[in-house]
């Protein structure tokens, strides 16, 4: 066996956050190692690719029109009967391409001097007796002074360190993505597809990458899933909406709608990204959270190793300033979440809908829409204060 | 006995997401510990592409 190289800071998973984490980390002059299970990052795609442009901007610092795909600025949803509603464009959002976006910030954390291994199966995740931690594949060991785990969906190591990382069905989309090639793709909307006939306990999405082409995926609830049925759901879906496309490819994957994993931090081990369940649970989004999360889970491992031993109270500020910024948020989705599992019906939504067409798109906002819902079906106010209790 | 379809799995990781005993790990390919493996079938259920099977 080759010799085991040591580290200040190992992150495994080189994904949105793992390669933030590298980067602020490195950038901070430790010494820095990221690794990856996959040859190459970014793909195969297993994303709807869509990111706010504000919080774009705010984490990661740089925008490059070579992975900026389309602007949108409209936002349709259609109810289970078919009724559009639009919703204008309060803010605007990048599709990006994730093969670009994910390879640039790799790229970024190496030319900060991190060191990157891909093809590197972290098994196992040990902690050594001078409190330092050992990453084994099935042939390699790197060691660390602190790991920062950004593994993804999967969450296995963190089982490893004690979190219970096992999602609940209820707490789990599983889901199936697409590349579809048509003339009737609109350039500039976004369609979100709800009802359960294509997504039950979820919703179907159409995302331009430009007019003609568009990432179109769906999302069921883990409870409402059977064997291959997100593939075969959404195969139907695009033969419907797009008859005679051609899909140029389609994965899957799953996407954690829980609540975030508390703690964030434990001993010298820092979780981040969808394996810390960082993801908006009303839309599925994570990316924004996971440069978040990268950034400030490296910064601060950075500053928390610069003594000779680590210190864990440094490394907590990533857990108390996520939770001031936007744990209350993702707290809130996933609250919305269970109410909407739970009264969401097809009826529900059809009815919600009628009532919002009758609103100008353009002064239409996230909080008209649900104050139109209330006014209309005032026992939902009710309802909902139940949940959020 | 649980089994993978190779050729179907997409190595996407949401059945290692729900596995309650840990029995599952994506390397190159996705492998089983048939010997922890509970039975439950939540991974049967949540593969997306239809890629894992209990057999008897």
């Amino acid at each position: 066996m080759a010799e085991t190289h040591k580290y200040d800071i190992v992150i495994i998973g080189a994904g949105p956050a793992g390669s933030m984490a590298a980067l602020h980390a490195a950038k901070n002059g430790r010494n820095v190692c990221l690794l990856e299970r996959k040859n190459e990052v970014g793909i195969p795609v297993r994303c709807g690719e869509g990111v706010g442009v504000k919080s774009l901007t705010s984490h990661r610092g740089v925008i490059r029109q070579e992975w900026v795909k389309s602007i949108l600025k409209k936002y349709c949803m259609v109810s289970p009967s078919g009724l559009k509603v639009y919703i204008g464009g309060e803010s605007e959002s990048y599709i990006i391409d994730r093969e670009k976006f994910d390879a640039e910030i790799v790229q970024d954390a190496i030319k900060a001097g991190a060191i990157y291994r891909n093809n590197f199966a972290v098994e196992t995740l040990s902690r050594c007796t001078d409190g330092t931690y050992d990453c084994k594949s099935s042939d390699r060991t790197v060691n660390g002074r602190c790991v920062i785990l950004a593994e993804g969906v999967e969450s296995r190591l963190a089982r490893q360190c004690g979190w219970n990382t096992t999602l609940d069905m209820a707490d789990i989309e599983t889901c199936a993505f697409a590349r579809v090639v048509s003339p009737l793709i609109e350039k500039e909307v976004c369609f979100f597809y709800t009802g359960s006939r294509f997504s039950p306990g979820g919703y179907a999405w159409v995302f331009p990458r430009g007019a003609g082409e568009a990432n179109v995926g769906l999302g069921i609830c883990g409870k409402s899933s059977e064997s291959g049925k997100a593939k075969e759901l959404l195969e139907k879906f695009i033969d419907k909406e797009f008859p005679a496309s051609k899909t140029l490819h389609l994965h899957c994957g799953a996407v954690p709608v829980a609540r975030w994993l508390r703690p964030l931090v434990k001993e010298n081990v820092m979780v981040i990204g969808d394996a810390a369940r960082q993801v908006n649970c009303l839309s599925g989004g994570g990316i924004g959270y996971s440069l978040y999360a990268g950034k400030t889970a490296g910064t601060y491992a950075a500053q928390a190793v610069s003594g000779s031993s680590v210190n864990y109270s440094i490394l907590r500020r990533y857990e108390k300033e996520w939770k001031k910024n936007f744990g209350k948020q993702q707290d809130r989705s996933y609250s919305l979440k269970k109410f909407l599992l739970k009264y969401g019906n097809d009826q529900f939504l059809d009815r919600i809908a009628h009532s919002l067409l009758r609103e100008n798109p353009d002064k239409m906002n996230y909080l008209r829409v649900f104050t139109r819902t209330f006014a209309k079906n005032p026992w939902l106010l009710l309802k909902t204060v139940q949940v959020f209790k | 006995m649980l089994k993978v379809d190779e050729k179907n799995c997409d190595q996407c990781g949401s059945c290692i997401s729900i596995c309650p005993s840990d029995s599952l790990i994506l390397t190159d390919v996705l492998k089983i510990n048939n010997q922890t493996c509970l039975r439950c079938g939540k991974c049967v259920k949540i593969c997306p592409f239809g890629a894992l099977t209990m057999e008897k």
